[in-house]
């Protein structure tokens, strides 16, 4: 059986390079705590999944990286957006396609891990997600110029 | 060129993303629809055909294994080409899948010069 342990220093790079893929966002380790860029997010999403083990992810991300996000994907100028009208698109679409990553670097496709439909979560949930994970998980926060990005994986 | 395309995923994002990249690839607007699941899908397919569909499998109310297994029992919709882009990576799932008809997989992240990569190889088969 193939279950890999995944955690932050190795997840960290799949998810730059997703954002990048993806968005042409160029993401870097940020300075802020989980904490930090957990009170400046507008939008959070999570996704589960479930097979050998249960994990959950959860996006959550600042106005700045929404907009860079939706900018990159739609091909459109960032400042010609309405980041609100594209915060739970953003969210939710990271969350499935980090999600998916998550499950890749787990199973190597092996395992019969199979993803939830991700979800739009409020602050509340968000905070208690992060709160779980020194019991078993791990935090990253993203940054860019303008924007910041949380996910918080935890088991479960 | 005059291809009909089905883009089938429940996020409007990835469903724009892919529309610049198919009409990049060069199809004409007027022939790129979309759907938010597998039942929208099938019921777009029914009023009028389409030549490729782009297959999202993580979607509501009816997924993109559904959708293909649905597909697959309706001769009607034998013509119709169906490419996976999907964060899906079980190869127990993808082997299902091309039993069932799928042609080509792509999937997410997946930069958009991949995409329109994909689009041209099935207009190319076509």
């Amino acid at each position: 059986m193939v279950m890999h342990t995944i955690g932050a220093e190795s997840f960290t790079g799949v998810l730059a390079s997703a954002l990048e893929r993806m968005a042409f966002v160029i993401c870097d380790p940020c300075d802020e705590t989980p904490g930090e860029v957990m009170a400046k997010s507008i939008a959070h999403a999570v996704v589960g999944a479930t097979g050998p083990v249960a994990v959950k992810l959860c996006v959550s991300a600042t106005a700045g990286l929404v907009g860079e996000v939706a900018s990159g994907m739609l091909g459109i100028d960032s400042e010609d957006l309405d980041v609100d009208e594209h915060a739970r698109a953003v969210v939710t679409e990271l969350a499935n396609i980090f999600g998916g990553e998550l499950v890749m670097k787990m199973t190597e496709g092996e395992e019969g891990m199979v993803l939830s439909l991700p979800q739009e979560v409020g602050d509340d949930e968000a905070g208690a997600l992060l709160d779980r994970v020194d019991a078993g998980g791990f935090a990253i926060c993203l940054g860019t110029d303008t924007g910041q990005l949380l996910v918080t994986v935890v088991r479960g | 060129m005059n291809y009909r395309i089905l883009i089938v995923d429940d996020s409007p994002l990835l469903r724009a993303t892919a529309r610049r990249a198919v009409l990049q690839a060069g199809a004409s607007a007027e022939n790129v629809r979309e759907a938010q699941n597998g039942k929208e899908a099938l019921d777009a397919l029914s009023k009028e055909p389409a030549d490729i569909v782009l297959l999202d499998i993580n979607m509501p109310v009816m997924d993109g294994y559904q959708f293909v297994e649905e597909k697959a029992r309706r001769p009607e919709l034998a013509a119709t080409r169906v490419a996976l882009v999907t964060t899906e990576g079980n190869k127990k799932r993808l082997a299902r899948m091309t039993e069932l008809g799928v042609e080509h997989y792509l999937r997410k992240p997946f930069e958009p010069e991949d995409l329109r990569a994909l689009v041209g190889v099935m207009f190319e088969g076509k």
